[in-house]
């Protein structure tokens, strides 16, 4: 039997002063008024037996005693072996001690040699495991009263199997295997995604096929549109020189027109001078006429022979004096027509001027030629180049589009990666939540299949004290800890959910007395109640005070409660410690 | 003759960063907005040159849309008569229908086209460089300047044999002894192809110039470009900080971690919209320590550019083991992992025992 026999706190909580408090066998009652200090009891055992850290002993630390905090507990193991735990917390320091024939010896100084000690001694390790298993507390009895909560003596047992309050391998497996589904769903949605972005990846290098072919009639086009354009403009040069060469060939042929005319005109003027000048020679005629006349006449008048003289001389100087007269008559004329001669005469010098720079620009076109056919082509051409043009903007165009608004597949491809490493992530945790599944079943099955038959042994002999032989067996289902119990005068196994309160209360106390010695390590451990009984009526209250007794017989049992159950009950404790 | 250079070199443009997952997008698109930058660097500080020492592309053969970037930004510089030099790196080889051949950059870039080292001169100006094309020559063996009043500048990528290149697995080839590189008679070496910002010791002045973004967590947080300036025989460098975002690996010991409220804190101390952050989780936290990765990531996705927590936590020892479920379940695993001998399935098992306790503990 694990039997706690003295502790000693000091700079602990509401304990400022050394205290210490004694235990005995059987039933240890701890009671006084709120903030007495009940709890911090509790806290201090649970301290001395497992190590605290920084941040869980800080909040007992003593306003009123700055200078220590320790505990000291004194208790007898199992084997009758009597230790001091003996720890100090503003160093952090630990110390064990064996206590043989009055003498004490030390044992070991470090946590590290220390918790293999506790370990065997009180059965866990783990704090919290601990309370779960040994500590019966008011919110785990509230269970009981629950009428919602169907199995409650069931999830008890799976409570304590777990290690921790409210806990259970069952509640923890479903939980495990729903978050492993909701990762296998995400999976198989992001499988979906990746079906959908290879479809994608697909299209889009389709698109980019069709735009690497675009790309190639683009600049298809874009050759053969120069060319042609080169031809074009080739040609439309010629044209333009053609149609300059027939421009001048046009202004050749007018300026051709205009000298001929020019040319008749001045034709018509010479022969008008030519008569003029005939005039003029007429002049001439005339003068010589009249002198010779005049001479005639002299020279017959000096030679007397004047008549002869006059006869020839008269009529000549008269024919001379008529062609003088004749003469000034045309001597009018001819004057106007010089001026007119004139000036075509320079209007043709101007046309042949003209003429000869007209014959200077053709020479340069004497080369220039722009047939039918040329003429045919070049509509072609013009055609096919508008044709082409809007093609390679078609095109162009087609492609700003496709290239803007699909995505690369270099693009998608990234997507995909990054879709597939998520994938892995997840598979991988499916795979560690596999696992953990796997080894808490294995777990679970290993405790029930280890501690049922114990559990339906050990609780046989409980169950009939504290019934007072009024039940005297019961069975758990090793898969599913259903459990049954029998009358010791029936024959037939009960299912607990037809039991009343008071023989569930019965029931439970002793399973949690059982368990808590197998869990422990098949040692005896003390249960520690920490007012458990709170909102019990006073029939249900005087019935579980017996339940308690009864289970004091053999074991150590230390009960805290604000309510004097000392005075209600004589007899009640061997042991009773007022704070 | 005073004259002032920007030295850069392995852009990796187009590089796709698979451990950015689906930002590596938006980091590419930082490369580009770096390279930017760096043209506006070289405007601004109104350098004669800008050299480039390979790896601007990831690849020889990168994206149409990605060449007409980089041509637009280097026609910026060529309004400005500012000359570019480009020497190949081996991402980026010089090689038949490699970026190099198959586009028309603009008259003011220069692309070393020959395996060996070649001068190409412009005012006061000589740069040695060459084009990488899958060789294994040492470039500057044997190699010395000749004499002349220019600045004499070498631009190779390669790689500088006395320095510690673990990080870098393609440090084989292109070697560059430090004596050939005291003996060269260069005024300035611009390397490329190492990482990280690095002066390298010798009797010439010569400096890795480092990526100006980061493209790896291996990167120092802070990457820049090198502006070296001459004066008449004297070469001074300066760094200009270039960097978009903040590469950064932060290493964590949880053993004293009790929950994760300690990681938010860690996470909340580091963060900014410019970090890319590596948290990497070491140590032995207790059992109570559950972390939900996940739940941080997504917590923390919009105070990160990037964040990634790697799990390299590990179980504590003289874990509890009692007889009930909870302590039979850490028995069973521990006897497992000590039989198992591969270290991923080991912490596989870790997990395992993690997700198990987290839920019979309720923590999880």
């Amino acid at each position: 039997m694990v039997q706690l026999i003295k502790l000693e706190i000091e700079g602990f909580g509401k304990f400022a002063k050394e205290t210490p408090i004694d235990f005995v066998e059987g039933l240890n009652f701890i009671t006084g008024l709120n903030e007495a200090g009940k709890s911090t009891v509790l806290e201090a055992i649970l301290a001395s037996i497992f190590k605290y850290t920084k941040s869980q002993i800080e909040p007992f630390f003593c306003w009123k005693n700055n200078e220590s905090c320790r505990t000291t507990l004194t208790y007898k193991t199992d084997k009758a072996e009597i230790f001091k735990i003996i720890s100090d917390y503003k160093s952090g320091k630990r110390r064990l001690e064996k206590i043989e024939n009055g003498r004490t010896k030390e044992i070991a100084t470090t946590d590290k040699n220390i918790n293999p000690f506790l370990k065997e001694h009180f059965g866990f390790d783990d704090k919290k495991v601990f309370e779960n298993t040994v500590f019966i507390r008011q919110s785990q009895i509230a269970i009981l009263e629950d009428n919602l909560v169907k199995n409650k003596i069931k999830d008890m047992i799976e409570e304590v199997f777990a290690g921790r309050a409210e806990s259970s391998a069952t509640k923890a497996l479903a939980k495990i295997n729903k978050v492993a589904k909701e990762f296998s769903n995400e999976i198989n949605s992001l499988e979906k995604e990746k079906g959908e972005l290879n479809e994608k990846l697909k299209s889009v290098e389709k698109t980019r096929g069709l735009v690497i072919e675009d790309s190639g009639e683009l600049e298809g086009i874009g050759t053969k549109l120069a060319e042609k354009v080169t031809k074009l403009e080739n040609l439309e040069k010629n044209k333009t020189l053609f149609d300059e060469k027939e421009k001048l060939l046009g202004e050749d042929k007018h300026l051709n027109e205009q000298l001929k005319t020019v040319d008749e005109l001045i034709e018509t003027l010479s022969e008008d001078r030519e008569i003029s000048t005939k005039t003029t020679s007429d002049k001439t005629a005339g003068i010589i006429l009249i002198v010779i006349g005049s001479l005639i006449f002299i020279i017959g008048s000096l030679i007397s022979l004047i008549g002869v003289g006059a006869i020839i001389g008269i009529p000549l100087i008269i024919w001379g004096i008529i062609k003088l007269r004749q003469k000034e008559e045309i001597q009018k004329p001819v004057q106007k027509d010089n001026g007119k001669l004139q000036k075509y005469s320079s209007e043709k010098k101007e046309l042949i001027n003209k003429k000869a720079i007209n014959e200077n620009r053709l020479e340069k076109y004497k080369l220039v030629n722009f047939n039918i056919n040329d003429f045919d082509e070049l509509e072609t051409l013009r055609k096919e180049v508008k044709l082409l043009e809007s093609k390679k903007v078609e095109l162009r165009t087609s492609i700003k589009t496709t290239t803007t608004l699909v995505e690369s597949p270099e693009e998608v491809k990234e997507k995909l990666d990054v879709i597939e490493e998520n994938q892995g992530e997840l598979k991988r945790k499916v795979e560690d939540y596999k696992l953990a599944t796997h080894f808490l079943e294995l777990a679970e099955s290993e405790v029930h299949h280890k501690f049922t038959p114990a559990i339906e042994k050990n609780s046989k002999q409980i169950l009939k004290e504290i019934t007072n032989e009024r039940y005297s067996d019961l069975k758990i289902e090793e898969d599913t800890l259903d459990i049954k119990i029998k009358e010791s005068e029936g024959k037939e196994y009960i299912d607990i959910s037809y039991l009343s309160q008071g023989t569930k209360d019965q029931l439970y106390f002793t399973l949690r007395t059982v368990m808590s010695d197998l869990l422990s390590g098949n040692t005896n451990i003390p249960l520690i109640l920490d007012d458990p009984f709170h909102n019990f009526d006073n029939v249900r209250l005087a019935k579980t005070i017996d339940i308690i007794k009864q289970i004091a017989k053999n074991k150590q049992i230390i009960l805290i409660s604000h309510r004097p159950y000392h005075q209600e009950y004589p007899n009640f404790s061997n042991n009773i410690i007022s704070l | 003759m005073a004259m002032k250079l920007i030295h850069t070199s392995d852009l990796h443009l187009g590089y796709t960063f698979r451990v950015l997952g689906d930002k590596s997008k938006l980091h590419r698109i930082d490369c580009q907005n770096v390279f930017s930058k760096i043209i506006d660097i070289c405007l601004k500080e109104k350098v004669n040159a800008l050299l480039i020492g390979g790896d601007l592309f990831d690849t020889a053969e990168p994206q149409k849309s990605l060449v007409k970037f980089v041509i637009s930004e280097f026609e910026r510089l060529n309004k400005e008569k500012i000359t570019v030099f480009i020497s190949s790196g081996n991402h980026d080889p010089y090689k038949k229908g490699s970026v190099w051949l198959e586009h028309k950059f603009p008259s003011n870039v220069i692309i070393f086209d020959s395996s060996d080292l070649e001068a190409k001169e412009i005012d006061g100006l000589t740069v040695y460089g060459l084009a990488y094309m899958n060789d294994t020559k040492e470039p500057l063996k044997g190699f010395k300047a000749e004499d002349s009043d220019n600045f004499k500048v070498g631009l190779i990528h390669g790689s500088i044999t006395n320095i510690n290149w673990d990080e870098q697995p393609e440090a084989g080839y292109r070697r560059i002894t430090t004596t050939d590189l005291d003996n060269c008679k260069l005024d300035y070496v611009a390397l490329g192809h190492f990482h990280d910002i690095l002066e390298i010791e010798s009797k010439t002045k010569c400096f890795y110039s480092g990526t100006p973004e980061p493209l790896t967590f291996k990167n120092k947080k802070d990457c820049s470009v090198i502006l070296a300036s001459y004066n008449g025989g004297n070469v001074t460098v300066r760094p200009i900080k270039t960097n978009i975002r903040e590469f950064e690996t932060l290493e964590i010991d949880c053993t004293n971690f009790e929950s994760d409220s300690e990681m938010r804190k860690i996470l909340e101390k580091n963060k900014g919209e410019k970090k890319v952050l590596r948290l990497v989780l070491k140590g032995f936290p207790s059992l109570d320590f559950n972390l939900d990765i996940e739940l941080l990531l997504k917590e923390f996705d919009e105070k990160y550019f990037f964040l990634k927590i790697v799990d390299n936590i590990h179980l504590p020892e003289n874990l509890t083991q009692d007889e009930t479920i909870r302590g039979n379940l850490i028995r069973l695993i521990k006897a497992e992992i000590e039989k198992e001998r591969d270290s991923e399935k080991k912490k596989r098992l870790e997990n395992a025992l993690r997700i198990g306790i987290g839920y019979l503990d309720k923590k999880l």
